[in-house]
């Protein structure tokens, strides 16, 4: 029998080099972004009278708000409505179960991911240049970013749809785009709805950024308060969007929640007849309103000649470049990057771990205890790293240190809801035992919890790594370090075979990243 | 020994748990508590180590009130009573090893207990339970790796491991099937007899209650109905119990004879 052999305890050295490899990988991070515990309590007194002198908020300025307010607003549903008019046809073509012929959902896959991997400020940084600076850069911005994330989306749902309708409509003997109409669509329109109500909230973030790189918006006016200093001011445009950002949200997750469960009870015809009418005309009334409301004039005459330009540079890129004796160059940069993102995440790891158990309904007695953190943690969330990676700048001057701040902080929103929700899952059972055993709190959780949610933890903490690294590669574009400073130099300075190759390393190694941490994740779980 | 002095249990919703419950438990009886769902069998096991709180009465342990023990000594007294769930309440992706040796935690500092530093003795000790319960060899899988009757044998090692003077078990058997049931119920059996451990089960099978009990206590909607030796618990006891005749799913049935 195995037994004998079975009973031996395995050896725990990949824990061990795992452990090792993650201390080094700190080690060397903390070099490279300066951020230091030292330079990390320095820079607390800096960060708190940074806030003093935000608070209280010039409240008055509310009526210099509304009207750039109202132009992030109108940006993002242009944006959004011209970037679904083209992402789900592309799902459609995407999607195996649809497009039969590879050589169609191959290519559409393909853009689909390639429009994926470029950020929403740098789509904002390249119109800028090509049209001008402006809400139409910022709306032509948008309809790129929004049809990445949306094609994503609507491709996944159709391709999880159930086969048997699609065989049947074969079976009637339909062609292409009536099987289409009255196989697929039906299936898939409440998600599509839903997906399209989901990236407008996403939209409407991003848009309210855009301005920092020139592309309109409520962002620009952020920058000019910041660079007068008005940290008042600062605060209030921060905590108007935010309040626009909420109520938004609120009402959209309402809908689709709606949308994707049902109503209570069967919807009458007639009652989701009047909805989809009403649906259309609140749809149309937002498009005039941001047609007739934006400026969209600020096309210059040289876009073509500009557009050939970045073409022609992109496609030549700057091989030079990657490596450079004197330093500052891509792959130094990259590596500081890593280094940010790398750096953000353990803070942000370490950090949220109170917070999640503060806030996981099933680790306090009363509802009360738990609601105010998941408050706390979405009132985080709901500021974007971008903003918070500004305020940093102005609190600890610009540089890496501040993009690891504005990383970690902003993380521990997300990570901890994410961690609130693991906890939340997980088994009562152990916990109930150990209570019966006579354990204490602590032991409760070192011995019923900490076992059970640490691979989730690990998981969730990856995933961040991946997003927290796309964000990484933008926050260099507002002075917070790493590859984005080269980037927008070189945008400004129009030397696009230098774009193209920073480009270049952007994507291959957010792709390395996605591929060794997706790999690890399974792994885990 | 355990003693059960007018216990009441009534909900925060008027629901009746237990109702003035009087009762003694001498050391190293096999106790078995019949009675439909809902009958408060669960609740009057739970109430022993205060996993539920009782409203009224106290509860007696060795002469000490457990209702009134609080912090560090209700701890101290919890360690003394070893738990056994329906569901195993096992920590599935740990080691077996470590799931038995997480019942030593009372007896360490908490700082001790975060680093997870056990000494060789409880080490032994764990090893040593696992082997009553045979399944030595499994030390080392991980808990979900197990069968289901495995798995419960390794919390009854975590009890062992435990040293618990009491072992109480609430349903261990009903997520199992008649097979494993019967070797579950032998190791308990086994342990009371050759540890003298006090040994409180909930079960609703009724041939297993009269199989492996000494003692067969009745639950009617949170009251005492019957207290008494396996051997004057009749078919007619069951059917007051239960307030009906018995009906053949309360019956395991010949398996594994």
């Amino acid at each position: 029998m195995k037994s004998a052999t079975a009973a031996v305890r395995p050896p725990r050295t990949k824990l061990y080099v795992t452990v090792l490899i993650l201390l080094a990988f700190l080690i060397g991070s903390a070099v490279q972004t300066d951020a230091t515990v030292p330079e990390l309590i320095r820079g607390i007194p800096e960060i708190a009278r940074f806030i003093a002198e935000m608070f209280p908020p010039d409240w008055a300025f509310f009526q210099k708000i509304w009207k750039p307010m109202a132009e992030t607003l109108q940006m993002s549903i242009l944006g959004t409505l011209i970037g679904a008019l083209f992402a789900y046809p592309l799902a459609l073509l995407a999607a195996r179960n649809v497009t039969k012929t590879p050589w169609l959902s191959v290519p559409a896959r393909l853009i689909m991911n390639l429009c994926r991997t470029i950020p929403d400020l740098l789509y904002a940084a390249l119109f800028a240049i090509i049209v001008g600076f402006g809400p139409t850069a910022g709306t032509l911005a948008l309809v790129f970013f929004t049809f990445g994330i949306l094609s994503k989306l609507a491709y996944e749902s159709t391709e999880a749809i159930d086969p048997g309708p699609l065989e049947a409509m074969t079976a009637v003997g339909a062609n292409k785009l009536k099987w289409i109409r009255f196989g697929v669509l039906p299936q898939v329109a409440p998600t599509y709805l839903a997906h399209l109500l989901y990236t407008f909230e996403i939209s409407i973030r991003a848009s309210s950024i855009l301005g920092l790189v020139g592309a309109g918006g409520i962002g620009l006016l952020l920058k000019n308060t910041l660079d007068l200093f008005r940290y008042d001011q600062a605060c209030s445009i921060v905590i108007y969007t935010l309040i626009v950002v909420i109520i938004i949200e609120t009402v959209s997750t309402r809908f689709r929640t709606y949308l994707l469960k049902g109503g209570k009870g069967p919807a009458s015809p007639a009652r989701s007849r009047m909805f989809t009418i009403l649906g259309i005309a609140v749809t149309l009334a937002l498009l005039v309103w941001s047609l007739l409301g934006l400026k969209l004039t600020g096309f210059q005459p040289t876009w073509w000649q500009f557009t050939k330009a970045m073409f022609k540079g992109l496609f030549h890129p700057d091989w030079g470049y990657v490596y450079l004796p004197e330093g500052e160059d891509l792959l130094r940069n990259l590596l500081l990057t890593l280094s940010i993102s790398y750096l953000g995440n353990i803070v942000s790891a370490i950090v949220c771990l109170p917070f999640a158990f503060w806030a996981a309904a099933n680790m306090s007695r009363s509802r009360l205890v738990s609601g105010s953190g998941k408050l706390a943690l979405s009132l985080v969330r709901t500021i974007p790293e971008v903003i918070m990676a500004i305020i940093f700048i102005k609190a600890v001057g610009p540089g890496p240190y501040a993009g690891v701040l504005a990383l970690g902080l902003h993380s521990v929103g997300m990570l901890g809801k994410l961690y609130a929700e693991a906890i939340e899952n997980m088994d009562m059972g152990p916990v109930e035992a150990m209570t019966a055993v006579g354990a204490n709190r602590w032991k409760i959780l070192a011995f019923a919890v900490v076992p059970q949610v640490i691979p989730e933890f690990l998981s969730y903490a990856l995933y961040r790594f991946e997003i927290n690294l796309r964000s990484a590669t933008l926050l260099g574009m507002i002075g917070a370090g790493g590859i984005g400073t080269p980037l927008i130099f070189a945008i400004n300075g129009r030397s696009w075979p230098r774009v193209g190759i920073i480009l270049i390393g952007i994507v291959v190694t957010v792709s390395l990243i996605d591929y060794i941490s997706g790999t690890l994740r399974k792994k885990i779980v | 020994m355990i003693q059960f002095q007018n216990v009441s249990k009534v909900y925060p919703n008027g629901t009746i748990g237990l109702k003035n419950i009087n009762l003694t438990i001498k050391p190293g009886e096999f106790v078995v508590i019949v009675g439909l769902s809902g009958a408060g069998k669960s609740t009057l096991l739970r109430s022993i180590n205060r996993l539920h709180e009782i409203t009224d009465g106290h509860i007696l342990i060795d002469g000490k009130s457990i209702t009134a023990a609080k912090g560090k000594e209700l701890l101290r007294m919890r360690r003394d009573i070893g738990m056994i769930f329906q569901s195993f309440n096992l920590v599935k992706r740990s080691s077996v090893l470590r799931n038995v040796l997480s019942g030593r935690v009372g007896y360490h500092s908490t700082l001790r207990m975060l680093l997870g530093m056990f000494p060789q003795h409880d080490v032994d000790l764990a090893l040593k339970a696992l082997e009553r319960v045979n399944i030595r060899e499994k030390a080392f899988s991980r808990a979900d790796e197990l069968s289901g009757g495995q798995q419960q044998r390794v919390s009854i090692a975590r009890a062992l491991a435990q040293e618990a003077k009491i072992i109480l078990a609430d349903e261990p058997v009903a997520s199992l099937d008649p097979l494993t049931t019967r070797q579950v119920m032998d190791d308990l059996k086994r342990i009371n007899q050759e540890l003298g451990i006090t040994t409180i089960v909930n079960l609703h099978f009724i041939d297993l209650a009269r199989e492996y009990a000494t003692r067969i206590i009745g639950l009617r909607a949170g009251e005492l109905v019957y207290d008494g030796p396996v051997a004057e618990a009749t078919d007619e006891v069951f059917g007051q119990i239960y307030g009906r005749a018995i009906k053949q799913d309360e019956l395991l049935g010949g398996a594994g004879h």
